[in-house]
Order: C-alpha cells, then sequence, then structure tokens
C-alpha cells in the first residue's frame, strides 16, 4: 500500500518538476519582456508603470537599428555559406571511400572541439598580424562560417547516411543525367536536412557573442553590442528592449520549428 | 540467325577482392522472356546492374541490341532496370513517378498523359495517378514500379525479383499478370529470382546461377528434366539425388551396397555422378516388383495437398527421397514399411 | 557535345578530381581560418610583444609566466575554471536528466513539441540569457525584490550576484535546456520491453533505473558532456557579466590579454593550455561515444 502512495507521488513529482523546469528556464526571458517596458531607468524591480519610452529610444537609434541589420546580414550569410561547404563535403564524406577520410571528418569536425574563445583569437591574430585585414561584419561572417561548419555537416551526413542511393539511381535508369538527378530527385529529398542546417547555422551566427567579439570591427552585432553595453552595467534600459526583440525573434524562430516539427511528426 | 538483344561476352566483377560475378556469358533473344535464377548472394543484381549501366564490369563485354554499351551511361541506355527495393520516388505520386522517364524524353505533356494512363491500365490500375506512394499496398508498389519501368518502352527490361516480398497468393497471380504484360508490350525481359516457381512458370530461358558462375543455360524443360549438376537439380523442381560411381548402365551407390540401373550414359566409367529422379516419376506401394529399380523404404512424413500427397520416405541406405503420388483415395501411413521404384528411363545423370 | 558535358564526363571519370572539388571549399575554410591561423598562434606563444609589435625571439618565456605570473594566479585560475566546469557540467545534467527522462518515457503525445519548447531558451544569446538571469537574481532581481516585498530580508542579498556562485548558476541554467535533447534521444533508444521484462524479474523501480535506464542512456551523457564542457573552458562572457572580480574565469584572462592588454604572445600561451586540454577531452569522449551518437543528437 504504502509503496503505491510513494509511487504517486513519485509520478506526481516528475510532473511537477517538468512543469517547474521549463517554468524556470522561461523565467528571465519572460522578465525580460515584462521589463522592457517599466518606466524606469533602472534595469529591474520594482514595476514602475507601462511604458514604450525604451522600444521607442531602441527604434529611434540609427546604431541600435544599424546592429540588427548587421546581425542578419552576418546570420543569413554564414548560414548559406557554411550550409553550401557543408553540403558539398557532406556529400564526399558519406558517399565515397578514400584515403585520408577519417583526417579529413576529423579536421571538418575540429571548431566544435575547441571552446569558441580559442576560435576567435587565433582568426584575429591571423587576420590582423598576418594579413593585415580590418575587421568588419566580413571578418565576423569568416568565425561563423567556420563555427557552424561542422554542426551543418554533421546534421547533412546524417540524412544523407539515411539516403536511399537506389533513388538516385533509379533515376538515372530512367534517363535522368547526374544533374537532372540531384535537381529532382536529391535535393528535394534531402531539403528538410538542408533547412535544418541552415536554421542551425543561423542560429549560431544570430546569438554568437565569443566569436563576434573578437572578429568585431567598428560595425557590431547584436549580441556584441549589448555585451558592450552590460560590461559598464550602463544602466541604459534601452537594452533591454534590444534585448527583448532578440527574444522575440527567438520566439518566432521557434514558433517556425514547432509548426515545421507538426508536419513531420 | 534470330536478333539478340542482350549479349554478355566474358563478364567479371570484382568488388576489391571479391568475385560478384566470375566469367559469365549468355545472349538474350529478341522478345524473349529470360531468367537468372540463382539462390541468395550468387551474384544476379550485380549482373542486372552491370546491364542497366549502374556497375561498370571489372571484365568482358557487354552488347545491347548490336552496340557495344561499356561506355554508354546507364541514362542513355534503351533499356530499363526494376530495382529490387522498387524504388519509388517518395516525393511525387504514381503519376509522377510513372512520367519521370517520359518527361526525361522530353514527351509532350499531353502524350505523358495518355502513356501514363496506357500503363496503369496495363499493371490493371486504372485511375491510380494521384495516389502517394506511401498510400499503396504491396502488389500495387510492385505494379507501379513495372509500370515505371516499362514506360519509355525500352528495348530490353530487366527485372529485379520484382515478386519478392509477395505473399504466395498474390505471387502467383502477378507471375500470370507479369507474363501477359510481356506479351502485351513485346519486350525482352530479363528476370532475376531465386524462385525456381517464378522462373518455370514464366521463363522461355532459364540461366541457373551459383556463385557468380552460370552453371547452365536452356529452355526451361531442359533445365526441369536434363540438369547439368546436383546443384541445378536440387534448385529446380526439387530432383531426388543419391549419389554413386557410374559402371556399364549402372550406378554402384556410395552408402548401399546396390546399384541404380540406368541403361547406358555419356558418361565415363568409374566417374561420380548424381542419380536424379523426380519425385512424380517416384511409385510407392507394397507391389511393385516390376520396375526396373526397386528398394525398401519407411515413410517417415507425409503431406497430404488435395490433389497430390508428398511422402518423406527414407529408403535403404539412409537416402531421404520426397515422393510425389496422384491422390487416388488411398494414404499410406508414416512408420509404414515399403518399396519404391522407377524405371530406369526416368533417371537423369548429373555431375556431383 | 557541348564543352560543359564533355567536363561532365571528365568528372565522372575521376573519382579523386571530383571529391576533391567537393571538398577543396570547406577544407580550404578550415585550413586558411583555423589550422593556420591556429599555427600562428602556437608561433606567438613563443614571440614577445613590445607596444604594438611582435618580436620573435623564440623562447619559453610566456609558458614559465603562465605559472610564475602574479604569483601564480594564472594557474590557479586555470584550475578554478576547470573545477566550475566539471560543476557546470554536472549541474546542468542533472537537471536535464530527469527532464529528458520524463519526455521520452511518460510523455505521449507531441513529444518533438515539448522537446523544442525545452530547447527554446538556449536559442537566446548568452548575453541576454545573463541578463534576464539578473532580473531574478541580481540586487534588483525577482528573488530580492519578493524577500524585501515579504520582509523575508531587509537588503538584498549580496551573495547572490557577482562571485563565481552566480556564474556557475547561470552556467548550468543556461546549459540544462540544450542538454535535454541529446540525453532524450540516447533514453528514446532503450527498448522499453527492456524495462517491462526488468519489472517481470522483479526489480524495484530504482533498481530498475540504476542497471537498465542508466547505463542504456550512458552515451547520451557522454554527448552532453561534450556540449558543455567544452565550451565553458573557454566561458568568458558570463564571468564577465555577473562574476564581478571575484568569479573571473580562465577565458577572462585570455580575453583581456588580447583586447585589452595587447600581450598577444602571453595570451596565446594561455590559449594554448586551454586548446590542449579541450582536444583531449573532446578526442577521449568522441572516441568512446563515435560521430554517429553526435549526428543523432543535433
Ligand atoms: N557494392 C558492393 N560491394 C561489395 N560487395 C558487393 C557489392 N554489391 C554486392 N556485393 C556482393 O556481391 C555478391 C552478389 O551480390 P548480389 O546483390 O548480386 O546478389 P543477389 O544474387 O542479387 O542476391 P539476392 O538474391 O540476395 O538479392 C554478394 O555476396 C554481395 O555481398
Ligand atoms: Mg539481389
Amino acid at each position: 500500500m504504502l509503496r503505491y502512495i510513494f509511487r504517486d507521488i513519485g509520478e506526481k513529482g516528475f510532473k511537477f518538476y517538468f512543469f517547474l523546469f521549463i517554468a524556470v528556464i522561461y523565467l528571465p526571458l519572460v522578465l525580460l519582456v515584462v521589463f522592457s517596458f517599466n518606466d524606469s531607468i533602472l534595469m529591474g524591480f520594482p514595476w514602475r508603470g507601462f511604458t514604450l519610452r525604451w522600444w521607442e529610444q531602441f527604434l529611434h537609434n540609427p546604431t541600435a537599428l544599424g546592429v540588427v541589420k548587421n546581425s542578419f546580414i552576418v546570420a543569413s550569410v554564414a548560414a548559406v555559406v557554411s550550409t553550401a561547404l557543408g553540403l558539398l563535403a557532406a556529400f564526399v564524406l558519406v558517399r565515397h571511400i578514400f584515403r585520408g577520410k577519417n583526417l579529413i571528418t576529423y579536421s571538418i569536425m575540429l571548431p566544435m572541439l575547441f571552446p569558441g574563445i580559442v576560435v576567435g583569437i587565433s582568426i584575429l591574430i591571423f587576420l590582423r598580424s598576418v594579413l593585415n585585414i580590418k575587421l568588419s561584419l566580413f571578418t565576423i561572417m569568416i568565425g561563423h562560417i567556420l563555427f557552424s561548419l561542422p554542426y551543418v555537416t554533421l546534421i547533412l551526413m546524417a540524412r544523407l547516411i539515411g539516403f536511399d542511393r537506389s533513388l538516385e539511381e533509379a533515376a538515372y535508369d530512367l534517363g535522368a543525367s547526374e544533374f537532372t538527378t540531384f535537381r529532382r530527385i536529391t535535393l528535394p529529398l534531402i531539403m528538410p536536412g538542408i533547412f535544418v542546417a541552415l536554421f542551425i547555422a543561423f542560429t549560431i551566427s544570430l546569438e554568437d557573442v565569443v566569436i563576434a567579439h573578437f572578429l568585431a570591427g567598428a560595425q557590431a552585432t547584436i549580441p556584441v553590442f549589448v555585451y558592450g553595453q552590460l560590461r559598464r552595467w550602463s544602466g541604459l534600459p534601452m537594452v533591454m528592449a534590444i534585448s527583448a526583440f532578440m527574444i522575440m525573434i527567438m520566439a518566432v524562430l521557434l514558433i517556425i520549428s514547432l509548426i515545421s516539427a507538426r508536419r513531420r511528426y | 540467325m534470330e536478333k539478340k538483344d542482350v549479349v554478355l561476352e566474358n563478364v567479371t566483377k570484382k568488388f576489391g577482392d571479391f568475385v560478384a560475378v566470375d566469367d559469365i556469358s549468355f545472349s538474350v533473344k529478341r522478345g524473349e522472356f529470360f531468367s537468372l535464377l540463382g539462390p541468395s548472394g550468387c551474384g544476379k543484381t550485380t549482373t542486372l546492374r552491370m546491364l542497366a549501366g549502374l556497375e561498370k564490369p571489372t571484365k568482358g563485354k557487354i552488347y545491347i541490341g548490336e552496340e557495344d554499351v561499356s561506355e554508354v551511361a546507364p541514362f542513355e541506355r534503351p533499356c530499363n532496370l526494376f530495382f529490387q527495393n522498387v524504388a519509388l520516388f517518395p516525393h511525387m505520386n504514381v503519376s509522377e513517378n510513372i512520367a519521370f522517364g517520359l518527361e526525361m524524353k522530353k514527351l509532350p505533356k499531353s502524350e505523358i498523359e495518355k502513356r501514363v494512363k496506357e500503363l496503369l491500365d496495363v499493371v490493371g490500375l486504372p485511375g491510380f495517378e494521384k495516389r502517394r506512394t506511401k498510400e499503396l499496398s504491396g502488389g500495387q508498389v510492385q505494379r507501379i514500379g513495372i509500370a515505371r519501368a516499362l514506360a519509355r518502352r525500352p528495348r530490353v527490361l530487366l527485372l529485379d525479383e520484382p515478386l519478392g516480398p509477395l505473399d504466395l497468393k498474390l505471387r502467383e497471380e502477378m507471375m500470370i499478370e507479369l507474363k501477359r504484360i510481356q506479351k502485351v508490350v513485346g519486350t525482352t525481359f530479363v528476370y532475376v529470382t531465386h524462385d525456381q516457381g517464378e522462373a518455370i512458370t514464366m521463363s522461355d530461358e532459364i540461366a541457373a546461377m551459383k556463385e557468380g558462375r552460370i552453371i547452365q543455360i536452356g529452355s526451361t524443360e531442359e533445365l526441369y528434366n536434363k540438369p547439368r549438376t546436383a546443384f541445378v537439380a536440387e534448385f529446380i523442381g526439387r530432383s531426388n539425388l543419391i549419389r554413386g560411381r557410374y559402371r556399364e548402365g549402372k550406378v554402384n551407390l556410395n552408402n548401399l551396397n546396390k546399384s541404380i540401373i540406368t541403361g547406358p550414359h555419356k558418361v565415363a566409367d568409374n566417374d561420380y555422378v548424381a542419380v536424379c529422379i523426380k519425385p512424380e516419376r517416384i511409385s510407392i506401394g507394397e507391389d511393385i516388383a516390376n520396375l526396373d529399380n526397386v528398394f525398401e523404404a519407411v515413410i517417415e512424413e507425409v503431406y497430404f495437398r488435395g490433389a497430390q500427397i508428398n511422402y518423406k520416405v527414407l529408403m535403404e541406405g539412409n537416402y531421404k527421397i520426397s515422393i510425389l503420388e496422384h491422390y487416388k483415395g488411398k494414404i499410406f501411413e508414416q512408420g509404414k514399411k515399403l518399396k519404391i521404384g522407377w524405371e530406369k528411363e526416368d533417371v537423369h545423370l548429373s555431375e556431383t | 557535345m557541348s564543352i560543359s558535358n564533355k567536363i561532365l564526363k571528365l568528372i565522372r571519370k575521376s573519382e579523386k578530381l571530383s571529391i576533391g572539388m567537393q571538398l577543396s571549399p570547406a577544407m580550404f575554410w578550415i585550413v586558411f581560418f583555423l589550422l593556420i591561423p591556429l599555427g600562428i598562434l602556437v608561433i606567438y606563444s613563443f614571440w614577445e610583444m613590445v607596444g604594438t609589435r611582435l618580436i620573435p625571439v623564440w623562447d619559453l618565456r610566456n609558458y614559465v609566466d603562465v605559472f610564475t605570473r602574479v604569483g601564480g594566479m594564472y594557474i590557479r585560475l586555470f584550475v578554478k575554471s576547470l573545477a566550475m566546469s566539471a560543476l557546470v557540467t554536472v549541474g546542468s545534467i542533472a537537471l536535464a536528466y530527469p527532464v529528458a527522462y520524463f519526455v521520452s518515457l511518460r510523455i505521449e503525445k507531441y513529444k518533438y513539441t515539448w522537446l523544442i519548447l525545452l530547447m527554446g531558451p538556449y536559442l537566446v544569446c548568452w548575453v541576454i540569457l545573463v541578463l534576464g538571469w539578473k532580473m531574478v537574481i541580481g540586487y534588483s532581481g525577482l528573488l530580492n525584490y519578493l524577500g524585501q516585498l515579504l520582509g523575508l530580508i531587509s537588503e538584498p542579498m549580496s551573495w547572490m550576484w557577482n562571485n563565481w556562485w552566480a556564474v556557475v548558476f547561470i552556467l548550468i541554467m543556461g546549459w540544462a535546456p540544450w542538454l535535454v535533447l541529446p540525453m532524450f534521444v540516447s533514453l528514446e533508444k532503450i527498448d522499453k520491453s527492456l524495462l517491462e521484462a526488468a519489472a517481470d524479474l522483479g526489480a524495484k523501480p530504482m533498481k530498475r533505473f540504476l542497471r537498465i535506464t542508466l547505463p542504456l542512456s550512458s552515451p547520451g551523457l557522454l554527448v552532453a558532456t561534450f556540449f558543455v564542457l567544452i565550451p565553458t573552458f573557454g566561458e568568458f562572457v558570463t564571468p564577465a557579466l555577473a562574476g564581478g572580480s571575484r568569479g573571473v574565469m580562465y577565458g577572462n584572462a585570455i580575453d583581456a590579454s588580447f583586447t585589452s592588454m595587447m600581450a598577444w604572445p602571453f595570451g596565446s600561451a594561455l590559449s594554448i593550455f586551454l586548446m590542449i586540454i579541450s582536444l583531449i577531452v573532446a578526442t577521449i569522449l568522441i572516441r568512446i561515444v563515435g560521430l554517429e551518437k553526435l549526428m543523432e543528437s543535433l
């Protein structure tokens, strides 16, 4: 009897923990969004009334808006380029057997095996002292492409391993050339994988502060900008508006992936 | 001389050091139903894939029509392959699947639609155009696969175990269907199977394969009645095999101090041979002394199959023998001791 | 035959050529923006910097400095960071494991919806996450506010912010959502009938968990470790924002040598320690779990 009561408590406890976990991990984000409307120049409690001041400041601040634009440019380019590089590499790594394959696989995985800070500073000193290139959005892209390459490649490799090659052979057999086969058969079938890869690479770039911190020049991305503001804890509530904006973007991305997941499962 | 649609000359295929297809040669006449028959892993799929151009022969030449196709890419060959796993395109519906090969030929839309409809009629699935591939039953998948392979009106249709995954009844229906389709379209069929029943039912000619080699090629009847080796005899028609040494119209058995009278054969004296006797040629009963060969036997198992009875008996000398008899209202019981026998004309000698 | 067709034929013929062509963009990126820069990092660690000029002196002074400068502070920081990383790893896995377990074995409908929802906070960048946690545990955060409101405390609890504890806490809370996925993947793999069989053989729930579920889900634990441990070694953002002076980590020392101190060679030497330890850990973990498991968890 006692055993069953305990088990019941255990089951309920599990459920309770699960929902508590979700509540706790979302709590800071919810607070941030809510308090970006707080009519106080201090970031934090107590609540002093509703205002759109900080959002207006943010939306009228050319630097802040420029930073948002930069983030999206960098993330889009990095996502497309790293997915393209990863796709080509994944094809070869999954479909061919050749000497040095393990070595190449391992080296593509390398960026994932170091903390971002090592990747960031090594590119920094290389670009600055050897190539003498000025830091810009372009240098951030270089870092982000490198950093997302292993993730993207792994995702695409997983998709390609599950790909039934006889479908391609059937297409050849029915008179389709290599290119047509790729366009009509291979590409449509691995498209979900490509979307996931783009999504991951885009998010990695959009949210990265570690690498961008070292590789950003005069033009920053959102995380770098926010980091710079917060380092001084200068109490600019506008930062909260930007952060709230980022959280909302995350929410949109999340909803998109929820919808596409619904469709698939 | 008759027109040959497919000719293989000394074709060998190696995967690394492993020889999957070992120096095989055969030819298929125009409009013929040709079967490659052999157990799993004997290289049937590999042979078909070389014909389709998906695999390059390590050695040897392949002709389709009169053309040497070694340098011809798969999408330029006048043959189409039905894949062992069918490989219907999952992101296309039935009509898009069938139309794929026609689109590649750049046929006009109206013509493609017309042909798709025709093909669906041929495979007995009219009105299935808009079905998704996931919504097809096993047998329907196979039929759509056949329709897709037929769409381009290939000179040669290559079929890799198209009936493999089907249950017995559907398989029997589809065999008749396939033969009918072949008559309707008049295409040369190269058919791969490990099922002797399928091969015997449909083929004009059969090549029996084992471990990458062709053991015997011939008409269905030839392979059935005159298997060259014990392997072919066992594989086709499930012959009973009794091994021994041939000498002057007799075979002295290995396990038994007796001999089987075979009459004269083209075999050198003292050669080891396998005596093949078809199950349906053996008589069973208590009083059959007038036959050329008569042995003692004990019935071990009895299978009643309606029109036929299948006895598994243990013959003297520990030979397991299978016998098929027409049911005439009498069944011998398990454990019964009796006699079995056959005429010398019903015996065929194969290499062991 | 057109030229492009001819080229296609040529490529089709030479497998090596096409392998090379497809791999070269990715390999170019790896070699040019990772391997060469890392090589330069190694080289610089033997050099010296005067002002903004790098001088190739080729000696070990930077490495000696790591151990001796400021009374061995850097090497102590290194050890402290390792300990913090280990704590973060254990903590975040411990928090996330029951959640993964719940989703895999208790939830029936919409598993993937819940999973995506669970990953959500990880998609927000660390900087913003830290800011959010400041709203919870900072001086003017939710907890202090509630405490004062209810009269439990008279002034803000200073132990909650600006120390290494705050850093570890935020890192744990930040990583936990992301770790649910790899552990879920390996829990999903467990044949549920095994658990039933064990129950049938009379194993109590706890025993069942320890003897079957936990060992069978260990690949997920290792993948999770891989995901947390390596980035945490090099962490500098969270300590900079939430650690105050007592919460700094090794990453902050590296950051400072490159951004504010202009001590590239010394920073390079510091980084090399970090690089080596991460490579060792990563190689061991990948050896044990294999690339396939890593793939599944993405
Ligand atoms: N790509 C390959 N690499 C290495 N070995 C292969 C390859 N393809 C086939 N083989 C080997 O060649 C042999 C013949 O294979 P094949 O697929 O032709 O057999 P099969 O007669 O079609 O068998 P089944 O009836 O089972 O389909 C097998 O032993 C197989 O393992
Ligand atoms: Mg096969």
